[in-house]
């Protein structure tokens, strides 16, 4: 009996694994600016167990969660220079694994292994829709394409990880992904 | 039961009777004589992108409970007319661009209360068999909708009090008179033409009057004070219009909203409201966030003589109190002015400003008018180290200082919450707070709620509280070590505690938390995602940890998440593991007399 679960428990850490990768996606590489992303690894949301009756009879997977592994999300920068401005437009999809009755936002920039900032704002919030897309379903294609406007003045420059978290009025990280950012632009 | 990512193609016999199975995500494709025959105990069914294309007669023949269908992103080729036939008290649709098939395939006799109708489908008229007697919410959110005809709208209002949604729909026209009716709820947020909209639901009542618009979506937002004149023939008692920039605002333009209960006027980038304002008796809330005020006093707010509520939330300036006044002690007189115009304040939200230069309004006036306040101060960097700064908010019943630091992330036990003997709330999230000193809220003998949460403490114990009915923890630190203390259960006995999303030490050292956790298992309120960082053999279980004596194993329901963590290897040791911790916690557990029942729990 054990080995039968053991085994059922293998396979399901071998289908997780197989999940968490998600690929590495340009924004922007240009001479001065570089920008990557990738969704976090444990963005893969995985709660599951294994279920034995007394006669050790109906071994049954019943209850295994995990996120679409062909869904990640997809942002593209208009004109990458622009983010040296205080507004760019950006273009934004993603297939929403939970509901977006209420969205928040929170940014960390890590440089050498070390959090040094940390940004938070409601995107959607009780009685306060900023962006169209706030209230959106679970499944449902987000498709977002405007501006973004910094709560900073300028992006720092200098070589830093931004850990980005999306998360629901049910505090689900609905998106998660670290950029990796190498700017070397000039603010006048 | 969710059911995601497993390319299933039948319903497993296994679930036979689960009442909400969910079946999300790339399962399917279902074949086409596919049916939900053998879940006759159906009350909700989730099959957002399944892969079904084809629905044929009778899909859900025995399903006579269900009450909500969950269909979203299906790619629909057909769905029979008759395939809804079975369930007889639908109540919750929420589908997508199949609507045009699930509007037509309905059943008089459904009690359908919510459709969502999302995303691109273009339409918005229901056919004229479509059973409205029950509905309440129809939402058609993004739907692409630019005109509405009165043909269009006719099916929701044969109905009274339905909440319409149609926010995020770029409507240009609306046919005057259209809507003649009483909607509990009338959402136009992100319309194109106010003046038009306006002149389209003219004589229709609307509780909550959404009129806002989006951030970024690149439509002129200004709106002039002569369009809000329309308003004048619409019945409307909380009025939103966030972000639309308001042009010319006079003491005029409130004349149309003089029945309104609830303005909301979030970021409509004024400097102040107009001079004169008045007839506006029985408004209650307003919300004037995210504008550029330089004083409190352009907000007018003596002019709402009922005012209850007012949110000023992130404003652009520097918020002075006001001027004309002798500097310290003017802007004190300011405050208490405002309180004594305002004598039924209870609601003072200042929260998320930048400048908010409450130090030197400290101490907070005393001020009788402040008797029943309840005050919002949150992420405003109040000195809080001035140990005075709440004297004279002895009748202060609710306290929000959510992320304010604290020097040294410690809560002092110094004077700081003396004054406020009548609080039972106190909401102290994200103060990056690692410790509270045993006595600091002892004074606080009518607490009996607080909220904790993100904060940082590696130790916490909960005798820093005498009369507690409720404590949220959630997330507030890996590793935290909790000292549960004899108030944990209240008087009268309930006592609600909230862990969720944090590593806890599961070792047998801990087990009077955990036995009195496992107790009272009623109170937690969602421990999902609470997990155990000790002993390393236990490390990513879910908490409290299940402790099964050896010899009378009921493996019911091991729990393996978060999975993670454990590398392939350990995963043939999980019973060995769970025996162990479990015998040596057993000889603990039996010294302390703690009921088998328990530990079979």
């Amino acid at each position: 009996m054990k080995t039968s679960n053991a085994l059922l428990f293998i396979f399901v850490l071998l289908y997780i694994n197989a999940s968490t990768q998600w690929p590495t996606h340009t924004v922007c590489k240009e001479d001065n600016l570089e920008i990557y992303y990738k969704s976090c690894e444990n963005y893969v949301e995985c709660t599951g167990w294994l279920e034995s009756h007394n006669e050790g009879q109906n071994y049954a997977l019943s209850k295994f969660k995990a996120q679409d592994p062909q869904q990640d999300f997809a942002l593209s920068i208009d004109h990458c220079p622009d983010i040296a401005t205080h507004t760019f437009n950006i273009r934004a999809a993603t297939v929403l694994g939970h509901s977006i009755k209420e969205l928040y936002v929170k940014l960390e920039m890590i440089v050498n292994g070390k959090t040094v900032l940390t940004y938070s704002e409601t995107l959607c919030g009780p009685g306060h829709s900023k962006l169209i897309f706030c209230g959106m379903k679970k499944g449902e294609h987000l498709y977002y394409e405007g501006p973004v406007t910094l709560g900073i003045k300028e992006i720092p420059q200098g070589d830093y990880t931004l850990s980005t978290k999306l998360t629901n009025q049910d505090h689900v990280i609905v998106a998660c992904a670290d950029f990796t950012v190498k700017n070397y632009l000039d603010y006048y | 039961y969710a059911w995601e990512s497993l390319g299933m193609r039948e319903v497993p016999m296994t679930i036979c009777h689960n009442k909400s199975p969910q079946f999300q995500f790339q399962c399917g494709p279902f074949p086409p004589e596919f049916n939900f025959s053998d879940l006759n105990s159906l009350l909700c069914l989730d099959i957002t992108r399944c892969q079904i294309s084809w629905v044929c007669d009778g899909a859900f023949p025995g399903n006579r409970q269900l009450k909500t269908v969950i269909p979203t992103r299906n790619l629909l080729m057909f769905l029979s007319v008759t395939a809804f036939a079975g369930p007889h008290s639908l109540e919750h649709l929420n589908t997508d661009r199949n609507n045009k098939y699930v509007l037509y395939s309905n059943d008089k006799s459904w009690q359908l209360r919510y459709l969502h109708l999302g995303q691109h489908p273009h339409l918005l008229q229901l056919p004229s068999s479509f059973p409205t007697r029950n509905l309440k919410t129809l939402n058609f959110l993004m739907n692409n909708i630019q005109a509405i005809t009165a043909e269009d709208v006719q099916a929701p209002q044969k109905t009274s009090n339905v909440t319409l949604i149609l926010k995020g729909n770029d409507i240009t026209y609306i046919e005057p008179g259209s809507f003649q009716s009483y909607f509990y709820s009338l959402d136009l947020v992100g319309c194109a033409d106010i003046p038009g909209a306006l002149v389209g639901i003219q004589n229709s009542t609307a509780q909550p009057f959404w009129l806002g618009i989006f951030y970024g979506v690149g439509k002129e937002p200004y709106v002039s004070s002569d369009i809000l004149q329309g308003l004048c023939s619409i019945s409307v008692k909380d009025l939103y219009l966030h972000l639309r920039h308001l042009r010319n605002l006079n003491a005029d333009t409130f004349q149309s909203l003089t029945r309104l209960q609830k303005l909301n006027l979030t970021q409509p980038h004024i400097h102040a409201l107009p001079p004169g304002i008045s007839g506006m008796s029985l408004l209650e809330e307003v919300v004037l966030s995210a504008n550029c005020f330089e004083q409190l006093c352009n907000t007018s707010s003596a002019a709402f003589a009922s005012l209850t509520c007012l949110h000023i939330k992130g404003n652009s300036q520097g918020l002075q109190p006001g001027s004309g006044y002798s500097e310290k002690l003017a802007k004190l007189q300011y405050l208490d002015l405002m309180l004594r115009a305002l004598s039924r304040l209870c609601y003072l939200n200042l929260s998320h400003n930048t400048h908010l230069h409450l130090q030197e309004i400290e101490p907070f006036p005393k001020s009788p008018s402040l008797a029943s306040a309840r005050d919002g101060l949150s992420s405003s960097h109040i000195n809080i180290s001035i140990q005075h700064v709440f004297k004279g908010l002895k009748n202060l019943m609710f306290l929000d200082l959510s992320q304010n630091n604290f020097d040294l992330g410690i809560m002092p036990k110094d004077k700081l919450f003396q004054q406020l003997s009548s609080s039972g709330v106190l909401v102290l999230p994200s103060c990056k707070l690692t410790s509270i000193g045993n006595q600091v809220f002892h004074n606080l003998r009518k607490l009996q709620h607080v909220d904790l949460n993100y904060n940082k403490f590696t130790a916490f114990s909960t005798d820093a509280f005498s009369n507690l009915k409720s404590i949220n923890l959630s997330c507030v630190h890996y590793r935290m070590h909790i000292v549960p203390g004899v108030q944990l259960v209240p008087r009268d006995g309930r006592f609600i505690i909230n862990l969720s999303y944090n590593l806890l030490d599961c070792s047998c050292s801990k087990i009077d938390l955990i036995t009195y956790y496992k107790q009272h298992l009623d109170t937690a309120e969602d421990p999902e995602g609470t997990r155990c960082s000790e002993p390393k053999l236990l490390a990513g279980f879910s908490w409290p940890p299940s402790h099964a004596p050896v010899g009378r194993i009921r493996q019911e329901s091991l729990q393996l998440s978060w999975l993670f963590y454990p590398v392939v290897p350990s995963s043939f040791g999980v019973f060995t593991i769970s025996s162990k911790i479990t015998s040596n916690c057993e000889s603990r557990m039996g010294t302390q007399k703690i009921p088998a029942a328990t530990l079979l729990s």
